[in-house]
């Protein structure tokens, strides 16, 4: 397929093979990890699916928000949101290995222990109902993705106000579907971790996270393909302003919600609230947990009160790569702290199952889905021209976002 | 009316909010910095294009903002930790989690007070008195004219070739200010 973009953007190919290679390298690392140990590799496997699915989820999120609100802003990164956004298909493929290693994953899955507790949760936690919900999940989300997308594209053949107009009208009820989907997609993928802890700000959290990873993400993006034409012309400093300060908006809602839950629970300091947290702040992720306190929330909201780090590309976007970084990170310390769990209940946890051992491991699987997802999403932004045509409502708005 | 000492400057008035801009724009060029412009509401680049210099504000801001956090903590502290320590459910005295949403409330507060009051006080605001009042005409800045001044304090600044200048960009009459 011959594309306008490709003509400005003659990098793709290339970039696409280095990503096919660091994806096979990750994958066959992932296969010799699932032979040493199965159940570490479906934690890796979990960790990585969830940080690259949140960048894509964000970004419908994010794509969703700007349908309604408008703004110089979003225009510039439509098209990085959106090849984001048309990467959700594979996720609901990728999901199948989660689905498989649920029984390694989830401590409800196991019923031999007769707990009280989980024995009366199962009428929620029971895995064909957790499978069913996450279909359902997909099927609202990529219901509401694909629409925008189609619409999207079609407004690049005729602008069109009755395209606009309808683009509007779903991104409401979306917005909803969206909420309402990624708060029980939290509470099933990540909080049943741990199945006898509950936090109804959890799924916020984790919503939170993705978009602040996403708009990091379509930053970055952006400051690469800007640095030539067309976009190089258009994205003035006023729009990187703009960008900077919805990151450091991004940055305090997410430290909002990430510091409500700890204030409450440790006020509370309740057994069986408090013993999240006391996995997440013992045997080195206590360290992760304040690094995360520095780097993803004190050094990027300082830098970005700076109206010199907002207005130059190169300084926004090292800021939005420090904020990417540790969106893994966060979601590490979110997900990997909860497997040790079972252990600091029976004592010691032997070497062999230390998280340290299998970081490795880690760092394949996010190698190998975050290469297989970004060869996907440079295909999907390679289809399109990267300036989207100017939508009819957009068309005598005042210059300013 | 060439006598400099008697006069503040001279004031143009232009019917168009671009050609002040563009006005403004030549007027820095010709090399003028005591300059000033007058429009009823904002104008997106008039303040680029008079060549506002750095303003302290965001300095301001930031004092503002470290007194409320810093403050805001200690009214916490102070008493909690030092004055009254009580025992509270058994948490320790020193409860930073518990004093962080009072302290960022303020740090808020005060950084907005501070943009506020600090913006007032650079602008040199309120100001009851100014010598372009002296123009009758200048009541429509309130309204639907838009005026450039540039004072007679300015080095570059002589009176005839001045008034031709800014009667050369458009200008629909310059005025002289009495001080």
């Amino acid at each position: 397929m011959t594309s306008p973009a490709r003509e400005h953007w003659p990098e793709a190919p290339d970039l696409q093979r280095r990503l096919a290679i660091g994806a096979g390298v990750g994958a066959a690392l992932c296969a010799l990890g699932a032979l040493l140990d199965v159940t570490w590799f479906f934690r890796a496997y979990l960790v990585a699916y969830l940080f690259w699915f949140g960048i894509a989820l964000g970004s419908l999120a994010i794509l969703l928000i700007h349908n309604l609100t408008g703004g110089q802003w979003g225009t510039m990164l439509r098209r990085v949101f959106e090849g984001a956004t048309a990467t959700l298909p594979l996720f609901a493929l990728l999901f199948i290995p989660i689905a498989l290693g649920v029984h390694h994953l989830y401590p409800w899955t196991d019923h031999e222990h007769h707990d009280a507790v989980l024995a009366e949760k199962a009428v929620y936690l029971n895995v064909p109902f957790f499978l069913a919900r996450a279909a359902l999940y997909f099927v609202v989300w990529l219901a509401v993705a694909l629409a925008l997308l189609r619409w999207s594209h079609a407004q690049e053949d005729a602008a069109d106000p009755v395209l606009t107009r309808r683009m509007q009208l779903i991104s409401g009820p979306g917005l909803a579907a969206y909420g309402l989907g990624i708060t029980f997609a939290a509470v099933d993928w990540v909080m049943s971790l741990e199945p006898h802890w509950f936090s109804s700000i959890f799924g916020f959290i984790v919503a939170a996270g993705q978009g602040l990873t996403a708009l990091a993400f379509g930053i970055l993006a952006l400051g690469w393909l800007a640095r030539r034409p067309p976009l190089a012309e258009i994205v003035t400093p006023d729009v990187w302003h703009d960008l900077g300060n919805l990151l450091l908006a991004f940055v305090m809602v997410w430290t909002y919600v990430s510091f409500s839950q700890y204030l409450l629970i440790w006020s509370g300091n309740l057994p069986e609230e408090i013993t999240w947290y006391e996995h997440r702040s013992h045997g080195g992720w206590g360290v992760l947990g304040g690094l995360l306190i520095v780097c993803n929330f004190a050094l990027p909201f300082l830098a970005l009160l700076m109206r010199g780090v907002k207005r130059h590309p190169r300084r926004l976007s090292q800021v939005a790569a420090a904020v990417v970084v540790f969106g893994a990170v966060h979601q590490i310390w979110l997900i990997v702290p909860s497997f040790g769990s079972a252990h600091s209940e029976q004592g010691s946890q032997p070497w062999s199952d230390h998280p340290l051992v299998w970081s490795w491991l880690i760092a394949a699987a996010l190698a190998a889905v975050g290469g297989l997802w970004g060869w996907v999403f440079v295909r999907r932004l390679a289809a399109w021209p990267l300036v989207p045509r100017p939508e009819p409502a957009i068309v005598g708005e005042p210059h300013h976002a | 009316m060439a006598d400099r000492s008697a006069m503040y400057g001279l004031l143009a008035e232009f019917e168009r909010a671009d050609q002040l801009v563009a006005a403004a724009q030549q007027v820095r060029a010709a090399g003028f910095t005591r300059t000033d412009a007058f429009s009823p509401f904002p104008i997106e680049g008039l303040a680029e294009a008079l060549g506002a210099r750095h303003t302290r504000l965001p300095l301001v801001v930031l004092i503002g903002g470290l007194i409320g956090c810093v403050g805001g903590y200690l009214l916490q502290y102070v008493p909690s930790a030092i004055d009254y320590p009580l025992n509270v459910g058994g948490r320790p005295l020193h409860s930073w989690p518990a004093f962080i949403p009072v302290t960022f409330e303020l740090t808020i507060l005060c950084a907005a007070l501070a943009a506020v009051l600090g913006m007032l006080a650079l602008n040199g605001l309120p100001m009851p008195y100014h010598p372009v009042f002296h123009v009758p005409r200048f009541a429509l800045a309130t309204r639907d004219r838009f005026f450039l001044c540039v004072e007679a304090s300015d080095p570059r600044f002589d009176w005839r070739g001045t008034k031709d200048f800014l009667q050369s960009l458009g200008a629909r009459e310059v005025t002289d200010v009495p001080r």
